[in-house]
């Protein structure tokens, strides 16, 4: 299934009930990047966790940064806590954090939603997914970055470096034949690499996407939610 | 299935001073309709035009601290001065029969607030105010009842009321400026909007003071100033 912009959510539920009951046992943590209506770069995370000071979620946010989509989306799994309870106790829910944004006329317009999951004796139970504010979603402040400061770096070469590091890549065929994106990615070069490793370095010390949640006010404010016809007051 | 809703709203209606009760109706109804909860907004007017929007960050639930809402909502307004205020801002309705407060507040219903303040040319002040009681339904969406008319104004009317006469005067030496207080106020998670052709005139466009910006803020504020990173596409890499 290709996902849409309007039925994103529809292929989300699907990648990520094949990814708990077939796969890593977890959704696995996916952008997608739409030029259009359609769907252009799908990328999918490596495994989670560290390699040179740099998280997984930080990694993929140089996609972003550097090919300038007008709509992205972006699920990454979570957990929620009691806060009644310690904090080593049993995670309440797990859950699939899905923000997305969109460019329009007077900036940018973010969306958080969340999915809860269980298993039922191996079925996979996907509860409906509701609206929850921007600044809970884990890599909100991340995305909104990214989508704001295009790094400048070439899409092709960084997508190379992030395959080189195990995430996978993958593009529509309409688009390969096309010509719109490289279907065969060059060898990255050490430049190259430097460069994504230094942007995803700089966002990860700013917004700890895989830190515990009591990290999200130390994050920068996400400006989203000006209402139609108006401007930001403050540029930042 | 469901499908997220994620396309703007057809019909943009700005904000109307003769209108309080269906500009708070609808400023209520976009994050009611999400699931999402009602969070102090003020509008500021000049004349009947609509050129500052204030939404607070906090949800306004018995755990904040309600003297900081009120000072952040209110700090550019009465930097800025303008005449005409509108804040609307979540409540509820309780019976006054039920002794226990915490029964009471049980059964209270859903209620949005709405001031009007206005300061007319000779200093005079008048205040007025709504209550828009709301039941929500099984999609979401609030079904409102018939307002009631406050004719002494409602919860931000003392606040108002010292906005409008100067009371809360903002020590600023001049360093800060409408753009540091719109900076200060905004990296503490508000929400800050200027109509677009209010922008020069409020002095909204002048660049903050980069000592004043947070090194989490500073990529940002560097934006127009420097190129951090130099593009890999051209030809002879950075220069």
């Amino acid at each position: 299934v290709i996902p849409r912009w309007d039925t994103w959510e529809t292929a989300l539920r699907e990648m990520a009930t094949a990814d708990i009951a077939d796969g890593p046992g977890l959704p696995v943590p996916t952008l997608l990047l739409f030029d259009t209506a359609e769907v252009e770069l799908l990328v999918r995370g490596r495994v989670e966790g560290d390699r040179d000071g740099c998280d997984h979620l930080s990694e993929m946010a140089t996609i972003v940064a550097a090919r300038q989509a007008p709509r992205v989306v972006w699920a990454v799994s979570g957990r929620m806590r009691d806060l009644t309870r310690t904090r080593d106790a049993e995670p309440a829910a797990q859950v699939l954090v899905c923000s997305s944004v969109e460019r329009r006329d007077g900036g940018w317009q973010h969306r958080a939603r969340m999915l809860p999951w269980h298993l039922d004796a191996d079925d996979v139970v996907l509860g409906p997914s509701v609206d929850i504010e921007v600044e809970l979603s884990p890599v909100g402040g991340l995305l909104d970055d990214a989508v704001r400061h295009p790094s400048g770096h070439d899409p092709v070469r960084t997508l190379s470096v992030l395959a080189s590091w195990g995430h996978t890549a993958a593009i529509p065929a309409e688009h390969q034949a096309a010509g719109n994106t490289q279907p065969s990615l060059p060898p990255p070069r050490s430049d190259d690499r430097h460069r994504t490793h230094r942007l995803a370095l700089e966002l990860c010390r700013r917004y700890l996407p895989t830190a515990p949640a009591e990290a999200g006010r130390r994050r920068p404010a996400i400006v989203t939610d000006i209402p139609p016809g108006w401007e930001a007051a403050c540029p930042l | 299935m469901l499908v997220p809703t994620l396309r703007r709203s057809a019909a943009v209606t700005a904000p109307s001073w003769h209108e309080p009760v269906a500009t708070a109706r609808r400023e209520a109804e976009r994050p009611l309709s999400r699931g999402l909860t009602v969070r102090p907004t003020l509008v500021a007017f000049e004349g009947d035009e609509p050129t500052l929007y204030v939404r607070s960050r906090l949800v306004w639930d018995h755990f904040v601290d309600r003297d900081l809402v009120c000072r952040e909502l209110v700090a550019l307004p009465a930097l800025l001065g303008q005449s005409r205020l509108l804040v609307v801002s979540p409540g509820r309705l309780t019976d006054p029969s039920v002794d226990d407060p915490v029964l009471a507040d049980a059964l209270a219903d859903r209620a949005v607030t709405v001031d009007v303040a206005e300061r007319d040319d000779q200093g005079g002040l008048a205040t007025s105010g709504y209550v828009l009681p709301y039941t929500l339904g099984d999609d979401g969406h609030p079904t409102w009842d018939a307002p009631i008319h406050l004719p002494d104004g409602g919860p931000w009317a003392a606040t108002a009321k010292q906005v409008l006469t100067g009371g809360c005067h903002l020590d600023d030496d001049g360093r800060l400026g409408p753009a540091g207080f719109a900076y200060a106020l905004s990296r503490r998670g508000m929400v800050i909007a200027v109509a677009p052709d209010w922008r020069t005139r409020y002095d909204l466009d002048r660049p903050v003071n980069p000592r004043l910006v947070r090194s989490e803020d500073r990529r940002r504020a560097q934006r127009h100033s420097s190129r951090q990173r130099h593009p890999t596409t051209a030809a002879g890499g950075p220069t």
